[in-house]
């Protein structure tokens, strides 16, 4: 089943195609790279697809429903870190998630406060909640911005650049959030990155771009298959060059 | 609706910037208070004074802090709500949510114009409870107009009434406001351009001058003797405003 469909996708700038006539399709349950060298639109793409920004031309469509024209039904499926995530910093991480769970319908009153902690627990934050967001280290923004894209109970959730300043701690303490929530909830991830050896070992499938336009998309055994005896990332390197 | 409005209302009440805002503003209004105990005659403009009475105090104690409230106070809040939030990066994390932006807009318009109601409340309550308690009480009173004389009651809902024609000013500003944060990209450049509108407006036309002159124009509508329009242009600000910015901010796109 279509979680995420993107067709014929066309965002311009003044004289300058962002984004060019994409299509692609992800299945419910895929843990999804979306790859591309910087300046590729990759962020562009996901500004479209969380209704940020409006396409010229194409459609979006998020479980069934389009992004510009059924906007509130499209975004109630979709969770989201879009660039670096930033929050209220004057609030703790707690307070930030009440805020802001109160703008899901689909969560009774008497349910807002369970479900916030039930996020801070799932990303390991319950002990740090009441604590300011400004005295969060990056890795704990990371988390709290995964927190807060679970608030509405997603069925995709969509990561731009997530391990962008993250340690390494940081990072593997990230992939083994993502696995689990894809394995234990279903939910499905659409994860931007240039790290190409971290994608490697949670996607499932991948979406390569290159000035705007779709490359190539594919599961990772058909990517390894046409990389023959070369690693991905060089395989990635030669895409990005011819 | 409703979950917006508290959502917003929360994050306003939450920024230091509200809490300073409200606390320097009982500070001027107190001092504003005393400056005005410490005067026999209330002035309308260069001209035309009345004796300082328990009856007219909260009127005087409007225009002392008036050119605060337009200047100082209500630009800052407008403009942190309408566009610093935007401007800092933060409003995407309710951007992405299943919220109508219009309603988005209309809620913080809402909470922007209800606090505004409030600074003028504190005004007004300070108005009456330090003139009743320093100032004589008089049965009968005299506002601009001098062959109009209001008895007590009256003479409350004269200020009352006058306090409210200076609230729907503020409501016109906070639409101007949202429209000069849709266009123009940072806080600072938006206070500028608030300004350049309110200056502007004037050498367009004097019917604008409420927009930095509210007092002044309120006393002379009260009086019955404004030369030019008041409540339409008021409204064409305030009605018109409000709905170009709603609809712009629904095709806006947002790339903070």
């Amino acid at each position: 089943m279509k979680v995420l469909e993107i067709e014929h996708i066309t965002k311009k700038a003044g004289r300058r195609t962002l984004v060019d006539d994409m299509s692609f399709d992800i299945l419910q349950g895929d843990v999804c790279g979306f790859v591309g060298p910087n300046g590729a639109g990759k962020t562009t793409l996901i500004r479209m697809i969380t209704g940020l920004i409006r396409p010229e031309d194409g459609n979006i469509r998020i479980e069934g429903f389009d992004v510009q024209r059924d906007r509130m039904k499209a975004l109630a499926q979709v969770g989201a870190i879009v660039e670096s995530p930033i929050f209220f910093p004057y609030m703790s991480g707690q307070d930030n998630l009440l805020n802001l769970v109160k703008l899901h319908a689909n969560i009774p009153k008497e349910q807002r406060a369970p479900r916030v902690d039930e996020v801070l627990r799932i990303v390991g934050l319950e002990a740090r909640g009441k604590d300011k967001v400004k005295t969060y280290s990056l890795g704990m923004k990371q988390r709290l911005g995964i927190a807060q894209a679970l608030l509405g109970n997603p069925k995709l959730i969509i990561l731009d650049e997530p391990a962008n300043g993250l340690d390494p701690m940081g990072i593997r303490e990230l992939r083994n959030l993502i696995l689990e929530l894809n394995a234990k909830h279903g939910i499905t991830f659409f994860v931007s990155s240039h790290l190409l050896d971290e994608l490697q070992r949670i996607c499932s499938r991948f979406v390569i771009i290159k000035e705007g336009k779709l490359v190539w998309q594919g599961t990772q055994e058909q990517w390894q298959q046409i990389a023959g005896s070369i690693s991905l990332e060089d395989h990635f390197v030669e895409m990005m060059t011819s | 609706m409703w979950q917006l409005l508290q959502s917003d209302w929360q994050r306003m009440w939450k920024r230091k910037k509200t809490m300073v805002s409200l606390l320097l503003f009982v500070g001027i209004v107190l001092l504003d208070c005393m400056f005005l105990l410490m005067q026999t005659l209330g002035a309308f403009d260069n001209v035309s004074t009345v004796p300082l009475t328990a009856q007219n105090f909260p009127l005087f104690l409007l225009k002392e802090v008036s050119f605060f409230l337009v200047l100082i106070i209500g630009p800052i809040l407008m403009i942190d709500s309408f566009n610093g939030e935007y401007h800092a990066g933060q409003l995407r994390l309710v951007l992405i949510r299943p919220v109508s932006v219009m309603r988005m807009f209309a809620a913080k318009w809402i909470n922007l114009a209800f606090m505004m109601g409030i600074f003028l409340l504190v005004t007004f309550a300070a108005g009456e409870i330090v003139g009743h308690m320093f100032k004589p009480s008089v049965d009968e009173v005299v506002f601009l107009n001098p062959e109009r004389s209001y008895h007590k009651l009256e003479a409350m809902m004269y200020c009352l009434e006058s306090y409210g024609l200076f609230l729907l000013i503020l409501l016109a500003q906070l639409s101007l406001t949202g429209l000069v944060c849709t266009i123009l990209p940072s806080p600072i450049i938006c206070y500028l351009g608030w300004v350049a509108v309110a200056v502007g407006s004037m050498y367009l036309s004097n019917t604008f001058s409420f927009l930095l002159f509210g007092i002044s124009t309120i006393f002379q509508w009260m009086a019955g003797s404004y030369a030019h329009p008041f409540i339409l242009p008021v409204m064409v600000c305030m009605i018109p405003g409000f709905a170009v910015t709603m609809w712009w901010w629904n095709r806006r796109n947002w790339v903070k």
